[in-house]
Formats: structure tokens, sequence, C-alpha cells
């Protein structure tokens, strides 16, 4: 040995030395040892693989299990929108009901107007077919009356008529006295001057004669004026009595006409009756239906705040499978690093195993 | 009566005022119905009872050429008048006023007047204030000149169951 030994080798060296003499019993007992530890690697190696398998089976499970959990949380995470968009769909609703409600109320009111309108306009209509029926009452008061006016005029006109044939008597008896006295004259003119005192006479009862025709053509004038203005009386009658008859008619038409509003507008107050109902139901009913939709927006909370809820300990519950998938896995890393150790350690104890074996 | 006062009767006729002597006039009548007789001349309004006797009535208007008025107006008086022969004969006229008396010094004669009536027949113009008065002779006015008329009244007269005889022929009384 030329070469000089390094230090190790030395070592070595001085113990190979220092144990020249080998004890047999020690090495098979060695042996024996080894034999066992090759056997109890051997298992710690088979332990070591199935647990490597094991975890890499946990690790797929964990994994699928973070899957369904993701999916679990979307879903849960879509029920949450769902509900809030349902509560939201609710509440416009709501609000929607409520501006119906308010509109109910408005129509409600302006029907409640129209009600007292058509009250109104009824009692005034009542008035009017009051009025009316007075009117015509009254009418035909005048109508009586003018009738009687009638007669009377007639009867003035044929009395009229009366007096004017005797005013027209007295003017003859006139005319024929003025004829005596004429002749009276003619005859005392005739005898000369012993007929002047009987001429005298005929003079006077001419002079009578001609102012009793005088006054008979003045009370014939009178007459005459009198009968005019009667018949014009009469005329004047006659069309008053006439147009009373208009006036009668046209107070009947309207009448007819203010009986006519006075239906139309029971027709009217009845309908509103109707309406007025009819909006008080759809008040009872939008109020159920404000109910209903309360009641549909607080479920829809609760499902919202419930699937919030869900998600939360879904995301929680993700949360732990990742963790347990993070440590199976680093679990079976590990496995596979003592697998490999094992592996190596197997082979070299079989090594020994052999070095021993070939010793003894 | 005075010699110079006159007694009258003054009638109208077309708004002219007449009189005749009082004389003359046996009665004033109002018109009454008159008969027409046939051919009777155009003056000649007709026939008429006068209490049973029958006279002949004579239109003066027409007698005088005035233009004809209906009747019925004012012409319903009619003067009775005796021709020569005593006979009564009808004259209408529009109207008799009065009897008066009229003075010969408010009498004027005219004879150069020329009237629609023959001047013969007219025997002054007398004065009553503003208003003048022709003056007639009825007698003469129904009796002279027109000899068929005369003829005719005196035919009329004869005809009449009434009447008396003519005294005198027509002849005698134009002349």
């Amino acid at each position: 040995m030329s070469r000089k030994r390094n230090e190790g080798e030395e070592k070595l060296f001085e113990r190979s030395k220092d144990k020249k003499d080998i004890d047999y019993n020690a090495l098979s007992e060695a042996l024996k040892r080894v034999d066992t530890l090759v056997k109890l690697v051997t298992n710690a190696k088979q332990s070591a693989t199935s647990l490597k398998e094991y975890t890499a089976n946990a690790s797929k499970v964990s994994d699928q299990l973070s899957t369904n959990i993701q999916q679990l949380a979307t879903a849960s995470q879509q029920v949450s929108e769902g509900a809030q968009r349902l509560s939201k769909i609710a509440e416009e609703s709501a609000k929607n009901m409520n501006t119906l409600s308010t509109l109910l109320n408005e129509t409600a009111k302006a029907s409640q107007t129209v009600n007292s309108t058509t009250q109104e306009v009824l009692g005034r209509a009542n008035k009017v077919a009051e009025m009316g029926s007075k009117a015509s009452e009254t009418i035909r008061n005048i109508r009586e009356r003018m009738g009687q006016v009638l007669k009377s005029v007639d009867n003035m006109i044929s009395t009229i008529e009366r007096v004017g044939k005797l005013t027209s008597s007295i003017t003859d008896v006139a005319s024929q006295t003025n004829m005596l006295a004429l002749n009276a004259a003619i005859e005392a003119a005739r005898v000369g001057e012993a007929g002047r005192g009987f001429a005298v006479v005929a003079d006077a009862v001419k002079n009578l004669a001609s102012q009793t025709r005088e006054t008979a053509s003045e009370a014939e004038a009178s007459i005459s004026d009198i009968k005019e203005a009667g018949s014009s009386v009469f005329n004047l009658a006659q069309q008053s009595n006439k147009e009373t008859v208009d006036g009668e008619q046209v107070i009947r038409v309207a009448l007819e006409g203010a009986n006519q509003i006075r239906e139309a507008i029971q027709n009217v107050a009845k309908i509103m009756e109707n309406l007025n109902a009819q909006v008080q139901q759809g008040m009872a009913s939008a109020k159920e239906v404000v109910k209903a939709i309360d009641e549909v927006a607080s479920v829809a909370q609760e499902s919202a705040s419930a699937a919030e809820e869900a998600s939360a300990g879904v995301e929680e519950q993700s949360a732990a499978a990742e963790e347990m998938a993070t440590i199976s896995k680093r679990i079976m890393n590990e496995a596979e690093q003592a697998e490999s150790r094992l592996i190596e350690i197997l082979a070299e104890a079989e090594k020994l195993q052999g070095i021993l074996r070939s010793l003894a | 009566m005075m010699s110079n006062e006159k007694q009258i009767v003054l009638f109208s006729l077309d708004g002219v005022l007449y009189g005749t002597d009082v004389h003359q006039v046996r009665e004033i009548r109002e018109v009454q119905d008159i008969t027409p007789v046939p051919y009777a001349p155009f003056y000649i309004e007709g026939v008429t009872n006068l209490r049973g006797e029958v006279i002949p009535v004579i239109d003066l208007r027409k007698r005088f050429g005035i233009k004809e008025k209906s009747r019925g107006e004012k012409s319903k008086i009619m003067i009775i008048v005796q021709n020569e022969d005593k006979k009564a004969v009808g004259i209408i006229v529009d109207s008799v006023m009065e009897v008066m008396s009229v003075s010969q010094s408010d009498t004027e004669r005219t004879p150069d007047i020329l009237t629609t009536v023959d001047s013969d027949c007219v025997l002054g113009i007398a004065k009553r204030g503003e208003d003048l008065i022709i003056l007639l002779d009825l007698q003469k006015v129904i009796s002279k000149k027109n000899a068929e008329a005369t003829e005719a009244i005196e035919e009329l007269a004869t005809s009449s169951a009434e009447s008396s005889t003519p005294e005198t022929s027509p002849a005698e009384i134009s002349g």
C-alpha cells in the first residue's frame, strides 16, 4: 500500500484491526435481525403503498366533494338571486297595486262627486218639473179666463151692434122728423102769414131733428169706435188664447224634457252606484292582492336570506373540503415518499442480508 | 106775404144750391121704390107709387146733364112738384135743406147766364151770405123744352089708373 490512507480509511482500518476476530454467533444473530428488519420493512412498504393508494382515493373523493359543493354554492347563489329578483318584482307589484288603489280611491271619490252632482241635478230637474206643472196650471187658468174674456167681449160686441141698430133707427126717425118738419114748413109757407106760427114750430122741430141726427151720428161714430176696439180686443184675446195654447204645448214639451232628464239622471245615478260598488270591490281585491304580494315579498326575502345563509354554509364547507383535499394530497405525497424511502431501505436491508449470508 | 119776400125751398145738387118757389112744391119725400119704364127718356128714372098715386120720377142730375152719381149716398130726396096740369111729378135731388125766404133785393136777374139748364128755367140768383142760390122754375124744368120728355110724362101720367084725363095736349103745354 504505497498510497497514503485518508483519515476515514485509516479509521476503518484501525477498526478492522481491532475486530479481527469474527464472532459468528454475533453474526448469525445480526443476520437474524436483518431478516426480521427486511420483513418489517417489506411490511412497512406494503403499508405505505396501501396508504398511498388510500390517500389517492381520498383526494379524488374530496375533489369530487369540492366540485359538488361548488355546484351547490352556485345553485344557492342562483336561488338567492332569484329570490331577490322575486322580492323586487313583488315590491314593484306592490307599488303598482298601491297606484291602482290610489286610482280606485280617486275613482271612488270622483264617483261620489258625480253622485252628489247627479243628486243636485236631479233636484233641479224635479224643481223644473214642479215649476213646469205650476206654469201649466197657471196657463190653464189663464186660458179659462181668456175664454171668459172672449165670451164677454163677444157679448159686448153683439150688445154694441144692437145699440148701433138703435142709433141707426134713431137716425132714421130723426131724418123722418126732419122730413116732416120740412113738409110742415112748406105747408106753413104756402098758407102765408097765417102759417107763421106753425112755421116757427116746424123750424124748431127741424132743428131738434137735426140735433138728434147729429147726436145719433156721433153716437154711431163712438159705437163704431167701440166696436172696432171690441173687435181688436176680441182678436187679441183670441190670439192670446192661441198663444196660451202654444205656451201650454211648449211647457208640456219642457216638462217631458225635464222628466226625460230626470230619468236619464236616475239611470246615471244607478250606473254610478254600480260603478261605486265595483270600485269598492276592486279596492278590496286590490288590498287582498297587496297583502298576497306582501306575503310573497316577505317569503322571497326569507328565501333569499335562507339561500344566502345556505350559500355561506356551502362556502365554509367548500373551504373545509378543499383543505381536506389538500391535506389528503399532502398525506398521499408523504405516503409516496415514505414508500420510496422504504423501498430504498428495503434494498439496503436486502443487500445487507446478502452480505451477512455470505459471511455466515 | 110781403111782395119783396119770397119763400123758397132750398135744395142742393152736386154741391150747387138751388131754390124753388114754395108754391111749386107739394111735399118732400124720401126716394122709394122706383119701377123703370121701357122707352122712357134717359132722365126719367121710372114711376113710383105715392100713396096710391102713380107718379113719374125725374133725375134732376140727368136732366141737367150732370155726371151721374150713384144714388144712395145723398140723393134720397124727392121733391114732389105739380106740373102745369096739376099732376104730381117726383124730382130727385141730392138733399133738401130748408124753407127760407129771400128778399127781392138779394136777387139778381141774370138772363144772360149760361147754365146747363135753359135760362128761362132760371129765375135769378139769390145771395145768402157767401153762398149763391140758383132760383129755378121747377115747373118749367119738367115741362118745357123736351117735348119727348113731356110726352112721356104725359103718357105715364095718363096710363095710370088713378090719374085723371089730361086737360091739355102736349102742344098746348109746350106753348
